[in-house]
Formats: structure tokens, C-alpha cells, sequence
């Protein structure tokens, strides 16, 4: 059942060399895109093929990439490329009054060139049609092949950024846990890929469970749960592998590592004083101290957007809930009242929704707008768990079951359209949308 | 499933020499999770609902899986090292305490399992053990991990209410992350609420 090296300090080492020469594997298996649902709301838009010399075959097409984000967000369509009018070269050869008649206010066009070192020169335009005007010009040079999906993903941050006002998420990344089997051992995997799933890494495999992954504010170090020695301890790990250590493996449970918004401290969950606590660990001196003292559970905490309070699950009430803690006066109040489990708090960037496990006949992911008061049921599933907002706080990703596996979603805070993220073989759970890279 | 708590309990003993006799166990040997285990796992949810008595027929039958067991697996198991402890702690009882949806409470039958083993450890006073506490997959994995912690600090809290002192039991919690079934019905998460019992001779062979 277990595996028996943890009873022997020498091989557990060995095993330790072993699983650190597998970080930075390339070629994980990426997470592929299932279209769910899509919104009667989406405002279509033009995303033009890049136009580009004969012979010229990049890998990957900017255009299909940024079409494939524009719809995530569940706000945007972009016209099937069958159905585009025309395909001007240039902003002069724009026929308007042809394209207002698809409905359409806005388009993309550009050119990909490749250079004599094989490295391409990437252009976009994005027009707004109604006032015949370019409101985005921009140049990418020397960009590499494997390069070429983070400038789509800039592009689309600019096309979001300019039909939202809101920053874009697009060129972001996400942490996951993957579990397969093979020869009926189960195989771990924490893996960091593109915001749309592909590009994935896997950073660390174990034969032992790994969960919640949190990054740091600056994306360069993720703290996660790990039962590599038997029980749950809290590792940090440098996204470049230069360093790993295990950081919480205090007596009882350590769990639910949240990293402060500054980056300084570390809040995590342990109950060396018998039931679960947060606690809060000073990363510059490894300094614990003690934040809450309840016979009751008390996990899952995440910060406060400003940092003064965080949000945790109790179940003081007897039931999971969740609440406020107020770090400068110790105050603590009930903020989910609706349903009688709440759970796994995640808070957007401004600090207005606050998501959450609901259950309501199935465990769903809910939203509490916090200036409205209002509760709003975001997944139709029954088993979802591990929101997590997007950096510009317009999406969340999550965990969820459909047909017996675990899968991640991405669903809009906007409206309600759902797209499904899987892999092709076992299943995803943990999901941890990343910091903006930039 | 309760053969392969018997076998996970066995397979443990073997293991437990120490680092001076690498573990030989082969994977091919432990009883695969999945399937084809659910006849087994039917069986033990009609028991686990039916009344006390029949609480211990199950007992008594999974007592003679392990006979059957043994007999195939004997020679992988070194059967000659356990001791009288590790015999008599796979008599009986099933090692296994399951619990209620979100439940952390010890049902009469549970108590009887628990008082079972109390006896054995009381009167094999060197003996240390492992509760091991299990969730279920539903809700989110950290309040999980917490409330298998729960669940095992309650068996713990059982045993030393007959009479076994705190410090011979480690507590563990594996949260949802080693369901015993698979699958996402009542049945499997039923079996997935769980307190293992196993022997821990760690420290001493230190």
C-alpha cells in the first residue's frame, strides 16, 4: 500500500536525487480544450490569419490562438475563418461597410515573416471598424518557434485589453497536479503550463500524492502539499529547480500553504495543538507564529487583496464555513451564510467576489459578490472544488469530475460559459492560476 | 477491500525488518484497487449497514480471507517474523473504522473494533500503531486532510479510552488522496470514510 523506502532514510535520499533530475521535464502531456458551452453574449470579432510569404509553416497559428483565448473569456467569437469576407493585406485594402454587415466592429490582421535565422518577425494591427481607425499597431522581433504562443498571448491580452479596458490574462501560467496509473502504482505530477494548458512542464513527479499548489507573487516559486515522507508537509519549490525544500513538516497536518500578496510570509494550515490552525511562517527568518485557536478545523486561507485579513474555512459552527480574520485586531467574522457547507475560499484580485465550494445537491463553485451581498451559483457540476481567479480577476479555473475524471474548468465571472481543460490520459485536480508574468 | 486491508496490514509486517533487508515486495503482489474489487466492496456496505452482529460475521469471514491469504502469499510475507502481536491483530477484527458523511463519531460497533485492539496493545505494551484517517473525494482537499486528522484523533481518543497511552499512536492523514474505491457513488465514498488501523514498528526498529 505504502511505498516501503519511507522506512529507510538512505533509499528515501536516493529516491530524492531521482525525482529532482525529473524537474524541468519538457513534453508533458498538455491539457486539451473542450468546447462546453458557448455564450449567446459573445460580440464577434474578426481574428484574421496572419498573411505570410509561401513556405513560411510556423508551428503554431497566432490566430487560431488568440481566437481560442477571445472565446475562454467567454465574452468574445471569433468568426469562423470560412466565413470571413475578405482578407485584406493592409489597413487601405478594408472594405468597412463589408465587414459592419457581418456585424463585426472590430478586426485583426497581420504578417508573420520568418528571418535567415529561422526566427520570425511577428505584426499586428487591430482595427476599430466603426471609426476606421488602427487603435493597436505593434512589432515582435526575433521570435523564437516556441516563442511564437506567448506573443499570440500578448496579442490577445492587447485585443482583451482594448475591448475591455481590463488587462488581459491571457500570456499567464497555471500550476496542476496530475494522477495517472501505471502497473497499479499511481504517478503525481505537478505541472506549470500556459493559461490555456499547453506548453505544460511537469516540475516535479512523485508515486506519493501532491496538492495545492500556490505561486508566489512574483511566479517564480510555488509552496505545495506533499506526502513524499508519509504525511503532509508543506515543500517550496523554485520554478527553476535550482532549490527545494520542504518547509512545514511540523507535528499533525500541514496544508493549505497561501502566500501574502507582498511575498514575505506564508500562511498554512497545522494542528500540532490538536485540531487544525493557521499559522504564519516569516520566509526571511522561518519564524512560525500562531493565528487562530479553535478546537474546530480551520484551513484553506487565502489573503485579502490588501493584505490585512485573510479568509479561511472554519467549522465552528459545525458545519463548514467561511470567515474573515482580521490580522491587525484578531477580529473574526462569518461570511458565507447561505447552504451549510462553504468551503476552499478563493478571492478576486479587487477584492469584490469572493468563490467558494458550495453545495447545493452537488458541490458547485459560488460566487459572493461582496458589495451586492448576493450568492451566485457559477458550475453545473456536481464535484467541483479549487477555485482560483485569473490574475485580472475576469475568469476562474477549477476542479471538477466528468465521466468518473478529474478535470479542470475555466468559467467567466461575467456569465456562466464553461470550457473544460483535461488530459488525455488520468486526471487533473489542484488547479493554481499563476501571477501576470510581466 | 478487506482483503486488501489484510494485505496492506501483512505486506507492512514483511516490510518492517528495516533497512538492513530491502523491501522484495513486488508491486504484482498487492491487491489492485478498482474493478474488480467491487463484489468486495458490495459485501462489506451490506455489512457495514446491517446490524452489530453481523458486524463481526464479517469479521469472521474476513479473518478467513486472511487464512486463504496467507496461504498463497505466505512466502512473500515471512510469516515466521511477526510477532504474537501482529498475529493477534489480524485475528478478528477488520483494522478498519469507517465513519459518516462529515462525521468524525465512533458508532458502537467502531468501539468494539477499537476495544479489540486496545486489549491487544495493553497487553503487548512495546506495540505502537498508525491511525491512519481517510476522507472521502467530496468537498475541497484541504478541509479533507483535516477532517481525516479528525477522524483519526478520535479513534485515538477511543483507544485511550481503553486504556492505550497517546504516545504508542502516530496520527496520519492521507486526507481524500488514497480512496480505498474508486468510482464516485455512495458505496465507494462510504468505503473511503475511514480510519486505518496498522501496526507501526517504525521507531523501534530504529
Amino acid at each position: 500500500m505504502k511505498p516501503t523506502f519511507r522506512y529507510c532514510p538512505s533509499l528515501l535520499s536516493f529516491w530524492f536525487a531521482l525525482m529532482l533530475s525529473a524537474i524541468i521535464t519538457p513534453a508533458s502531456a498538455d491539457l486539451t480544450i473542450e468546447i462546453d458551452q458557448s455564450s449567446d453574449m459573445a460580440i464577434p470579432v474578426a481574428i484574421l490569419p496572419l498573411a505570410h510569404d509561401e513556405g513560411v509553416v510556423p508551428s503554431h497559428r497566432p490566430s487560431e490562438i488568440i481566437a481560442a483565448n477571445l472565446f475562454r473569456s467567454g465574452k468574445f467569437q471569433a468568426l469562423p475563418e470560412r466565413q470571413l469576407p475578405a482578407r485584406p493585406q493592409s489597413i487601405e485594402e478594408i472594405d468597412y461597410g463589408q465587414w459592419l454587415a457581418e456585424g463585426v466592429d472590430n478586426l485583426m490582421m497581420g504578417r508573420i515573416d520568418q528571418e535567415e535565422d529561422g526566427t520570425y518577425t511577428v505584426e499586428m494591427r487591430f482595427v476599430d471598424l466603426l471609426r476606421q481607425e488602427q487603435v493597436i499597431g505593434k512589432r515582435w522581433r526575433k521570435v523564437s518557434e516556441t516563442a511564437l504562443r506567448r506573443v499570440a498571448h500578448k496579442m490577445s491580452d492587447l485585443i482583451y485589453q482594448e475591448l475591455t479596458g481590463k488587462k488581459g490574462a491571457f500570456n499567464t501560467r497555471i500550476a496542476y497536479v496530475t494522477e495517472r496509473r501505471q502497473g497499479g502504482k499511481r504517478l503525481f505530477s505537478l505541472e506549470v503550463s500556459d493559461s490555456d494548458g499547453y506548453g505544460a512542464q511537469s516540475i516535479l513527479k512523485s508515486t506519493d500524492p501532491i496538492m495545492s499548489p500556490a505561486w508566489s507573487p512574483d511566479g517564480k516559486k510555488l509552496a505545495y502539499v506533499t506526502f513524499e515522507n508519509g504525511r503532509s508537509e508543506i515543500a517550496l519549490q523554485y520554478l527553476d529547480g535550482s532549490r527545494r525544500d520542504i518547509i512545514a513538516s511540523f507535528k499533525g497536518i500541514n496544508g493549505a500553504p497561501a502566500w501574502s500578496p507582498d511575498g514575505q510570509s506564508l500562511v498554512f494550515t497545522n494542528s500540532r495543538e490538536g485540531s487544525a490552525d493557521l499559522y504564519r511562517m516569516h520566509m526571511a527568518t522561518g519564524k512560525v507564529e500562531r493565528l487562530t485557536r479553535h478546537w474546530a478545523i480551520e484551513t484553506e486561507a487565502v489573503w485579502a487583496p490588501n493584505g490585512r485579513s485573510l479568509y479561511f474555512n472554519s467549522d465552528r459552527r459545525g458545519q463548514p464555513q467561511i470567515f474573515q480574520l482580521f490580522l491587525d485586531t484578531g477580529e473574526t467574522r462569518r461570511i458565507s451564510f447561505e447552504g451549510r457547507y462553504n468551503s476552499n475560499p478563493a478571492i478576486s484580485p479587487d477584492g469584490r467576489y469572493l468563490a467558494m465550494v458550495h453545495v447545493k445537491r452537488g458541490f458547485h463553485i459560488a460566487i459572493k459578490d461582496m458589495y451586492k451581498d448576493e450568492l451566485s451559483i457559477k458550475t453545473k457540476t456536481r464535484l467541483d472544488e479549487s477555485p482560483t481567479f485569473s490574475p485580472n480577476g475576469e475568469m476562474i479555473l477549477y476542479a471538477m469530475n466528468q465521466g468518473g475524471r478529474g478535470k479542470l474548468a475555466v468559467v467567466s465571472v461575467d456569465n456562466n460559459v464553461t470550457q473544460v481543460l483535461s488530459v488525455k490520459e488520468g486526471e487533473v485536480r489542484s488547479p493554481s492560476w499563476g501571477p501576470y508574468l510581466d | 477491500m478487506i482483503k486488501q486491508n489484510w494485505i496492506g496490514l501483512a505486506l507492512m509486517i514483511g516490510v518492517l525488518g528495516g533497512c538492513s533487508s530491502p523491501p522484495t515486495v513486488p508491486e504484482d503482489q498487492r491487491i489492485p484497487q478498482g474493478e474488480g474489487d467491487y463484489r468486495d466492496v458490495d459485501d462489506l456496505v451490506r455489512a457495514s449497514q446491517a446490524e452489530d452482529e453481523s458486524v463481526e460475521v464479517v469479521a469472521e469471514e474476513s479473518a478467513t480471507e486472511l487464512a486463504e491469504e496467507d496461504l498463497t502469499q505466505g512466502e512473500s510475507l515471512n510469516k515466521g517474523e511477526l510477532t504474537p502481536f501482529e498475529q493477534a491483530m489480524g485475528e478478528t477484527y477488520d483494522p478498519v473504522i469507517y465513519f459518516g458523511y462529515d462525521q468524525s463519531q465512533l458508532d458502537e460497533a467502531s468501539l468494539a473494533t477499537v476495544q479489540h485492539f486496545a486489549n491487544i496493545l495493553v497487553d503487548n505494551p512495546n506495540e505502537r500503531i498508525k491511525l491512519i484517517g481517510h476522507t472521502d473525494e467530496r468537498g475541497s482537499q484541504e478541509y479533507n486532510l483535516a477532517l481525516g486528522e479528525r477522524r483519526a484523533q478520535a479513534v485515538a481518543e477511543a483507544f485511550m479510552l481503553y486504556g492505550v497511552s497517546d504516545e504508542r499512536m502516530e496520527i496520519i492523514s492521507m486526507g481524500e488522496t488514497e480512496p480505498a474505491a474508486e468510482g464516485q457513488t455512495e458505496k465507494a465514498w462510504a468505503l473511503n470514510r475511514r480510519v486505518e488501523i496498522e501496526s507501526n514498528n517504525e521507531s523501534s526498529n530504529d
